[in-house]
């Protein structure tokens, strides 16, 4: 039980970290100054 | 005081030789291990040509420290199945929050130990579980900034290089070389390295003894010099089988500093201008001399209160007498100054200012030559900060090596920074009042009894101000991946084991995305020939501006925190109490 709680935290954090990037690129793609 | 000349005069003279070694690596000249790397990349599926843009580079980081984590979790968590375990460890010294803890730890070079390694870990889970850490995720701080480099390098370019060819490239042509060099150097100074089991033995005093032996010396090469600081004993560099008198103790530092000294003149000479690496080095050096004096100096007042007992006053408590007091205080600065984490001596003995200076050095970001490769891409953050307040203040556009710093950069710095502070801050803030119940989820989590409940200040061996700075210096060396402990908070327990990985992934990845972000944003600009309105980056001045600014943020937001633990104890060990 306990494993599979750190396994879901450990899914959720590298899921929200992709989901960083691809905001990161959006505001970058919008920053419009190269 | 002469041994940190001498150190510093090392330092000095390493950086040069050191830094024209990465850059030969990092642009691809050298070729002398092509006969493991060529096949290496077939074996792997790596196109080691294809140039990654910045999105494509954090995804492969992510890809790559995800997969690590879990099945570094699932090998810590079945040591007991496994081979190469003479003591018959298993799970039940491994629990899941402390394999969590573990293995969020080592995959962001972290390698904050909540466990005693030679009462948890089999032979296997040390050189195979986790030794291998040490190498990819101190190979992977390395790739990060050489693509920051490379993205202020490059004039209108897509890409920041590809991310498993600097891996390779690090690993191959940078620490295994050295590594296999200077495990022998250890093992010559007296560090072993052997598989045989511990030794029960029969002291002098007629007392039965188990002496923990094992493969040390290969680990602490690299544990050193990818500053990752985990040592194979939990007594770390304290320990006289990891660091068994003063040659390997000038050995030890002048590896830590190493690749981080190195990559100063690195980043010069790749943007084409090895001044601008000097006046990085400088600030630094600035940090770090600052720092080891006001550490040494307050060790060597010590506490005036033994003055009424007729006692010599330095602060010997907690050191080593074959290393001293500066050779303690250096190592301090040196390993918080990096993000190596290792220690020689016990912080939480230091004297208030004494255990500030560690503290202060890691609430900076880890900048002061910092970790591998983390230590250049933090400081270079606050050189964006520093050219764009420079730039408010003379009314000029900023600019850094030719490229104008717009919004989104200063966005992204700011993100890094604010993470961090949002980490140690919050994370300090909510242990200092949560109770833990014993009932509900926090309840069904812990496994380790009755004394894991009730406050997580309950965890703290003391208390008022030197316990705040227990647990703020704790969640500090988590987040900034340093993984040193002050010493003195039992962080083996379900919460703090949770909360502490958490930090160090918060502390490795959200520092890792905004710098690569501005990395790929970077190469995208076109240079610009200098100008007369350009503001010089390559001068003393510009050295000093960053040193302010590095100060001023790290004063501005941790010095509430630093006027609750440190400041105010020394306050009242200065008015006697």
């Amino acid at each position: 039980m306990q494993d599979l709680f750190f396994l879901l935290i450990t899914i959720a954090a590298f899921g929200l970290l992709v989901g960083l990037i691809k905001g990161t690129e959006r505001l970058r793609q919008g920053a419009g100054d190269e | 005081m002469i041994q940190i000349v001498l150190f510093f005069l090392i330092l000095l003279a390493i950086t040069k030789p050191m830094g024209l070694y990465l850059a030969w690596v990092f642009d691809g000249r050298a070729s002398w291990m092509g006969w493991l790397e060529r096949p290496l990349y077939r074996l792997l599926g790596i196109k080691s040509d294809e140039d990654q843009d910045w999105r494509s580079y954090a995804l492969s980081i992510l890809g790559f420290s995800a997969v690590s984590m879990l099945l570094t979790y699932g090998l810590l968590r079945l040591q007991g199945s496994l081979p190469l375990n003479p003591q018959g460890f298993g799970g039940d010294q491994m629990t899941p929050h402390l394999a969590f803890n573990t293995a969020a730890s080592f995959i962001t070079n972290t390698n904050w130990q909540s466990y005693s390694p030679e009462a948890t870990l089999s032979y296997f889970s040390n050189m195979v579980s986790l030794a291998i850490h040490n190498w990819a995720s101190a190979a992977v701080g390395l790739a990060v900034a050489v693509a920051l480099v490379r993205g202020l390098a490059r004039n209108s370019a897509g890409g920041i290089g590809n991310f498993w060819s600097d891996v390779v490239r690090g690993t191959l042509y940078v620490f295994l070389p050295i590594c296999l060099v200077g495990a022998i150097a250890f093992v010559a100074g007296g560090v072993p390295q052997t598989f045989e089991a511990p030794k029960a033995i029969t002291t002098m005093e007629g007392v039965s003894q188990t002496i923990a032996l094992g493969p040390v010396a290969s680990q602490e090469i690299i544990k050193q010099l990818g500053t990752n600081g985990g040592g194979f004993f939990n007594a770390n560099s304290a320990h006289p089988f990891e660091n068994p008198n003063p040659w390997t103790d000038l050995f030890t530092k002048v590896l830590i500093f190493l690749i981080p000294a190195g990559l100063t003149y690195m980043f010069g000479r790749m943007v084409g201008n090895v001044r601008q690496g000097w006046a990085v080095f400088a600030a630094m050096s600035v940090l770090f001399l600052a720092g080891v004096s006001i550490g040494t100096a307050a060790e060597q007042s010590g506490n005036p209160a033994f003055a009424h007992f007729g006692v010599e006053q330095a602060n010997m408590e907690g050191k080593e007498t074959r290393f001293g007091i500066a050779g303690s205080t250096l190592f301090a600065s040196i390993t918080t100054g990096a993000s190596c984490g290792a220690v020689s001596s016990m912080h939480n003995s230091y004297t208030p200012i004494g255990g500030l200076v560690p503290l202060f050095n890691i609430l900076t970001g880890e900048v002061i030559f910092g970790g591998v490769g983390a230590g250049l891409y933090g400081m270079l953050l606050f050189v964006i900060l520093a050219v764009f307040i420079a730039g408010l203040m003379v009314g000029r556009t900023p600019e850094y090596l030719g490229k104008k710093i717009g919004k989104f950069e200063v966005q992204m710095a700011m993100i890094a920074v604010l993470a961090m502070a949002f980490s140690i801050l919050g994370m300090t803030a909510i242990g200092s009042v949560l109770e833990l119940p014993k009932e509900g989820t926090f309840g069904a989590l812990n496994t380790l009894g009755e004394t894991a409940y009730g406050p997580m200040t309950g965890n703290l061996n003391n208390p008022g101000p030197r316990g705040f700075t227990e647990m703020l210096y704790a969640f500090t060396s988590a987040t900034g991946n340093n993984g040193s402990a002050f010493a003195g908070l039992t962080a083996n327990t379900p919460i703090y084991n949770t909360m502490l990985g958490l930090a160090m992934l918060i502390g490795r990845f959200l520092v890792i995305i905004p710098v690569l972000a501005i990395a790929g944003h970077m190469a995208r600009k076109k240079v610009a020939p200098a100008s007369a309105g350009t503001f010089p980056t390559d001068s003393a001045t510009f050295s000093l501006l960053l040193v302010g600014v590095v100060l001023i943020v790290g004063a501005l937001t941790f010095f509430p925190a630093l006027a609750l633990g440190p400041i105010v104890e020394h306050l009242q060990m200065a008015g006697g109490r």
